[in-house]
């Protein structure tokens, strides 16, 4: 008869006495760390947010989720077993939960687990397949006594090393003391060894929630023209400043959602190079924006949506703080390109590129302004490495030669071309089957232009034909 | 009487009884006079009423100076471009404008150095719609830095141009625009030639044909002229009009390489 039981009989509740935790669960204590790990085997590892929609599933259950991996979460338990019971509790809580997001994500719904008093001995026995609870730190030994060597998370040679010893489970290793393999196979092994029986505690990264700023605002009166926008977008804008002061960060990049009264969204996106947290700044980039979109209906309402966070590091405001970042009162306006880019796109600026090849047309190019350096004052500029002869070739460069009109077989622009200089030869691109072979020369007209004309040599073997075998280049401006 | 008739038989010793009796006559002479007497050393407080004597447009004269001081100008690199343009060399800020009718005489040659010194500095540089592309290899050869060159192309539409150049010239970022646009009235070029002394800016426009009347700092007309029996390049290069100035000239220059 149960104490209990016999106090009811007795008759009377100060007969009753409260049962104690380890009753019902002799071998958990909650003061000491217990970890469960989920390792999720169809999880594509370079798609990070799988993982941390997982992951803060997993939050749910408790604070201390850790990311071992992209496609394993540990999770320290010891703080949630008094409200779930058990670690079989806490693992039939998340099981649904996990499940329907795998489906969700489109793979399969399928996981291993596994819970021990010793982090890095769940996360191998979860690796490994083993769904299994240790409920001690004595029961470590003898259950990962079976994994192979090869399962460890140690360098390879390493286990290369052990292998070739002799040493092929880790009952192996249990046999052979610690002092001897450390002297033997280092540190790192004996360290892990020590990790996965519990003796000293694993270092892995702390899973946090991504920051998101997602706000929205839907006016009594529907928003009808472009102030009346910005004015809403005004109010959105204060609080994702007063946000990323809050959590020290900033930002360049803002989307803007505007819905109409049909329903119908609109996306604004605004970007910056530099990372801006002024509002001032973003409302004059939507400002411009605004300019050229185009707005049929009433807008309901506003959404802002802002992901992507930086640190914010001000100038001076760590030593190996290298990008360069405005403080908030230096920066009132957005940057020229910037504005630039708001009104007439971002593919409309340039920066200029260049990159040692023969061919002109490849070694000079235009490439977005956003992936242009950062200019620095003590930057040099990029010389040609004595790839291209001083003063060989024009400032400006046609996008693609053109073909020039013969006049009693001389090239003809505008007027008949006297050759001034040349020629260079060039041939290049024989690799790739669409060969160059080309004798450049530097041309001039009656008009006084200069020119960078070249004859096509492939053409000038062919057999007579009507085609022209030379071409227009470049402009000495 | 001071001077005796001997004395006053000279021009200059006339001039002198005449200074010595009205001191404010000649406003040149002001300073000459401050020097020795007790004019020039009363307090700006009480000059006006001794000037009702004398020069009305004296106490004008520090403003008018200062108004009439130099505007800074930076080496072309040419001598003799340096004396055609008033001041000395290029104005450091301001609407520079280049005509020529035909493109590749040699116009960016003649900025070369200019485009040199401004690249290397914190300020980016902006080419507006060009005519055709710009040849990084090139240009970097020539010393610019095209690191900190930024390019909108030619396709751009015209007002979209025109509101990039008046930015980039209003801005502090920007230490030089270059911009190609057939032709610009004088209102715009007014608007930008104002842009440009907001943001302390140089702007440089080529244009095919002259704007009557323009605002801008400086207007020059290009014109191609032939090599030189070296084989050098030659240019010539007429000054329409210059602000503050009322020098014109032309001069025919040797261009390098």
């Amino acid at each position: 008869m149960s104490a209990n039981k016999r106090a009811l009989k007795q008759g009377g509740a100060p007969f009753l006495k409260a049962i104690p935790l380890s009753f019902n669960k002799p071998a958990l204590l909650t003061n000491k760390p217990f970890w469960y790990a989920l390792h999720f085997p169809f999880l594509n590892r370079h798609v990070h947010t799988h993982v941390d929609e997982l992951a803060s599933i997993c939050q749910s259950v408790s604070d201390h989720v850790y990311l071992p991996g992209q496609d394993t979460l540990a999770i320290d338990i010891r703080g949630s077993l008094r409200l779930f019971g058990s670690p079989r509790g806490l693992s039939r809580t998340l099981r649904p939960k996990l499940e329907d997001k795998l489906r969700q994500l489109e793979l399969a719904p399928l996981y291993t687990e596994a819970a021990s008093p010793s982090a890095s001995a769940s996360v191998l026995l979860a690796r490994t397949g083993h769904t299994v609870l240790i409920q001690q730190r004595d029961g470590l030994r003898s259950e990962l006594g079976g994994l192979a060597i090869e399962f460890l998370a140690v360098d390879k040679a390493i286990k290369k090393r052990l292998a070739s010893c002799g040493l092929h489970y880790l009952r192996d290793l249990w046999r052979l003391p610690s002092a001897a393999l450390r002297l033997r196979f280092g540190r790192e092994l004996s360290d892990y060894l020590s990790q996965l029986l519990g003796e000293i505690n694993t270092s892995m990264p702390r899973w946090h929630e991504p920051l998101v700023f997602n706000r929205s605002i839907s006016p009594d009166a529907h928003a009808e023209t472009p102030s009346d926008i910005l004015w809403l977008a005004r109010q959105l804008l204060e609080q994702m400043v007063t946000f990323l002061h809050q959590h020290h960060k900033t930002t360049d990049h803002l989307h803007f959602e505007l819905t109409d009264i049909t329903l119908q969204s609109q996306i604004i996106e605004l970007h910056t190079r530099k990372p801006v947290r002024e509002a001032a700044v973003w409302l004059m980039l939507l400002e411009l924006k605004l300019q050229k979109a185009v707005i049929a209906r009433s807008i309901k309402s506003i959404h802002l949506i802002c992901s992507n966070f930086l640190d914010y590091l001000p100038e001076g405001a760590h030593p190996s703080c290298k990008t360069v970042q405005l403080t908030d009162s230096d920066k009132t306006t957005p940057a020229l390109l910037e504005l630039l880019s708001a009104r007439l796109g971002k593919e409309a600026i340039f920066s200029i590129h260049q990159q040692e090849d023969h061919d002109p047309v490849i070694a000079g190019h235009y490439q977005a302004y956003e992936h242009a350096y950062t200019f620095r004052s003590h930057a040099k500029s990029p010389r040609s490495r004595g790839f291209l002869p001083a003063g060989t070739q024009p400032c400006l460069l046609l996008p693609a030669p053109v073909p020039l009109a013969i006049r009693q077989q001389k090239p003809v622009y505008l007027s008949p071309l006297l050759l001034v200089r040349g020629p260079e030869r060039l041939e290049t691109r024989w690799w790739t089957g669409q060969d160059i072979q080309r004798d450049y020369y530097v041309a001039r007209n009656m008009q006084g232009m200069r020119l960078w004309i070249f004859r096509d040599l492939k053409r000038s073997r062919e057999p007579a034909t009507a085609k022209s075998c030379w071409f227009l280049q470049g402009l000495f401006a | 009487m001071l001077f005796t008739e001997n004395q006053l038989n000279k021009p200059q010793d006339k001039l002198k009884q005449l200074l010595a009796e009205t001191p404010g006559l000649w406003r040149g002479n002001q300073r000459e006079h401050g020097q020795n007497s007790q004019v020039g050393r009363q307090s700006n407080a009480l000059r006006p009423s001794i000037q009702t004597s004398g020069d009305l447009f004296a106490d004008q004269e520090p403003i008018m100076a200062r108004e009439q001081s130099p505007a800074p100008t930076l080496s072309t690199g040419f001598s003799d471009l340096d004396q055609l343009l008033p001041g000395g060399g290029w104005p450091a800020s301001g609407l520079v404008e280049i005509i020529s009718r035909h493109k590749a005489i040699g116009e960016l040659q003649l900025l070369m150095p200019l485009l040199r010194l401004r690249s290397h500095q914190p300020q980016s540089l902006l080419w507006i719609t060009p005519p055709y592309k710009l040849h990084g290899p090139a240009l970097a050869e020539s010393g610019v830095n095209i690191r900190n060159s930024f390019v909108i192309p030619a396709q751009t539409r015209c007002n979209h141009a025109l509101w990039s150049i008046e930015k980039a010239l209003q801005s502090t970022e920007c230490g030089m625009v270059l911009a190609w646009q057939n032709w610009l009235g004088g209102r715009v070029i007014r608007r930008l030639q104002m842009a440009a002394c907001e943001g302390k800016t140089l702007g440089v426009l080529f244009h095919q044909r002259p704007t009557p009347h323009s605002p801008a700092t400086v207007q020059l007309e290009l014109s191609a002229a032939p090599d030189t029996d070296d084989g050098y390049r030659q240019i010539g290069i007429r000054l329409l009009r210059a602000k503050g100035s009322h020098r014109q000239g032309e001069i025919r220059l040797r261009l390098p390489g």
